[in-house]
């Protein structure tokens, strides 16, 4: 088997993930604030991700934390192991960061020396 | 507009580069009046930090001038003079509002990046690789700032733009390691490393009631600025036969109450240890060489602080049981500039601290790779070189 051919058969041997995953973290916000961003920012929050439904849980408030917000996602297609963790993960920081501050931090335009810069 | 973009490894270039834009409401765009070299950038030169990428502007350490506003931006105006530290805090999160700025929820635009690494994703900060945020840095002639207000400070007349320049990362930094070394007045307190850092951290701990400060290093003009301008004691480690005895000899016996580490993952040292350091290094099995960590654990007396602020990776052979057995309390972090700026500003209009000491080499941003040659090698008593892009 030629290297190539080697590496090919590692990488299709990766196991597939599960088509569900989940993460937690505390917004400072009321639930009300929080469902308003999460229902109009639905384009913001998924950039990137193949995602092909998706839910909050809202769970206790954590001290001066805020509020602990469950995002729920279910992928259109299995991914690499942990990799569905990594995009539940991205989809409640930025829900965060859009309540909390009104933005999602960004490498948009970003100056660089390479050919894909702004 | 021109730019000091990362190319490789060991491999620094000036290119044309696009100018950085508002993006955000609350962004503000600067034109970079100074930036400076930092011994952290030199990990990112020697390959030493991952996720740097072809193209990549580097620079962290700056002050400018605004030049655009977005539209949420309340408190700056075009042709405010500022100074930005390093880190970069959003004001709204759990951490910034404790003034853990650098730890910020919301200003880390790659989480997934930093995740795997450290557990949690730290705050973003300009020019110090995709793992911490991929910004693009101050070594060019603009540079964007998100939450403007948050993170840029209007520099006061009468402060210099040098002066201003290095409270955005090595006073900060030192005057966190002084801070984080709980000082009670007259305390002794051992500072490992006399380069920028190092020689604010020192100069910080005075500031802070030290009653002796002793300086650690083996750069003899280093040495020199610290016992010179800081008024520190110093120790020559390649010229001492142990700094152990000589700081246990400097406090009667007792060791320093705090040591303040600013030396990093790129530490110089003798002997065996050093050697093994040395090798798996090269070999990419370990990203640290802790001599002068490990000597400060050592040295710190039953029940000191230790404080560190030079940057690290992975280390083996960390000595945990010598700071188990001892009773050590360890405080560390990434700065929160945001948290001190009031302070250094106060402190440098007073005339207590003035830093503008470090510039050792001005020029342009077109001759920033020799800048930074300088800088690596030591080279002319290089302390920082400064570019005005």
């Amino acid at each position: 088997m030629s290297v190539a051919d080697k590496a090919k058969d590692a990488l299709s041997k990766v196991r597939s993930g599960p088509l569900e995953a989940s993460r937690t973290l505390p917004i400072r916000a009321s639930k009300d604030e929080i469902e308003q961003v999460w229902t109009s920012r639905t384009t913001t929050i998924f950039d990137g991700i193949p995602m092909e439904s998706a839910t909050t849980q809202y769970g206790q408030t954590v001290r001066d934390w805020g509020l602990a917000v469950t995002v729920h996602l279910r992928l259109k297609e299995a991914v690499p192991d942990m990799a569905a963790n990594t995009l539940a993960g991205k989809a409640v920081r930025r829900l965060k960061a859009l309540v909390e501050t009104g933005e999602v931090p960004t490498t948009e335009n970003n100056p660089s020396a390479r050919e894909d810069a702004a | 507009m021109r730019a000091l973009c990362w190319m490789g490894v060991n491999d620094l270039q000036v290119n044309t580069v696009p100018d950085p834009t508002i993006v955000n409401p609350h962004d503000v765009v600067l034109k970079v009046g100074l930036t400076t070299t930092c011994g952290s950038d030199l990990h990112l030169l020697g390959g030493y930090v991952p996720t740097m990428r072809e193209g990549d502007v580097i620079g962290h350490e700056y002050m400018g001038e605004v030049v655009e506003v977005g539209r949420e931006v309340s408190k700056l105006r075009v042709g405010d003079r500022v100074v930005v530290p390093s880190f970069l805090g959003c004001g709204k999160c759990w951490y910034c509002d404790h003034d853990e700025y650098s730890l910020c929820d919301n200003t880390h635009p790659k989480p997934e990046l930093a995740e795997p690494v450290l557990g949690y994703p730290t705050g973003g900060i300009p020019g110090y690789s995709h793992a911490f945020g991929g910004y693009a840095g101050s070594h060019a002639e603009f540079i964007r700032v998100p939450f403007g207000d948050v993170n840029a400070f209007t520099v006061p007349e009468g402060v210099t733009d040098e002066q201003a320049l290095f409270l955005s990362d090595a006073v900060p930094t030192g005057y966190m390691g002084a801070d984080f070394a709980d000082i009670k007045p007259g305390d002794t307190v051992a500072v490992w490393g006399c380069g920028g850092v190092g020689l604010m951290a020192q100069k910080s701990a005075m500031i802070m009631g030290a009653g002796r400060v002793i300086a650690i290093d083996r750069i003899p003009e280093r040495l020199a600025m610290a016992r010179d301008i800081i008024g520190s004691e110093t120790i020559n480690y390649e010229e001492s036969d142990s700094v152990l005895e000589e700081l246990r000899e400097f406090t009667h016996g007792i060791g320093p109450d705090s040591c303040i580490e600013a030396v990093g993952m790129e530490a110089h040292g003798t002997g065996p240890q050093y050697a093994y350091d040395r090798v798996k290094q090269a070999l990419h099995l370990e990203t640290d060489r802790g001599s002068a960590l490990r000597e400060a654990i050592m040295a710190v007396r039953k029940g000191g602080t230790l404080s560190i602020v030079g940057v690290y990776g992975l280390m083996d052979k960390f000595p945990l049981g010598i700071l188990m057995n001892k009773g050590i309390t360890i405080r560390t972090s990434q700065q929160p500039g945001q948290r001190y700026m009031p302070a250094m500003l106060e402190h440098v209009q007073k005339g207590e601290l003035d830093p503008s000491f470090l510039v050792t080499h001005r020029m342009s941003l077109e001759d920033s790779p020799k800048g930074y040659q300088l800088f690596k090698d030591k080279e002319d008593n290089c302390m920082r070189a400064v570019f005005k892009p």
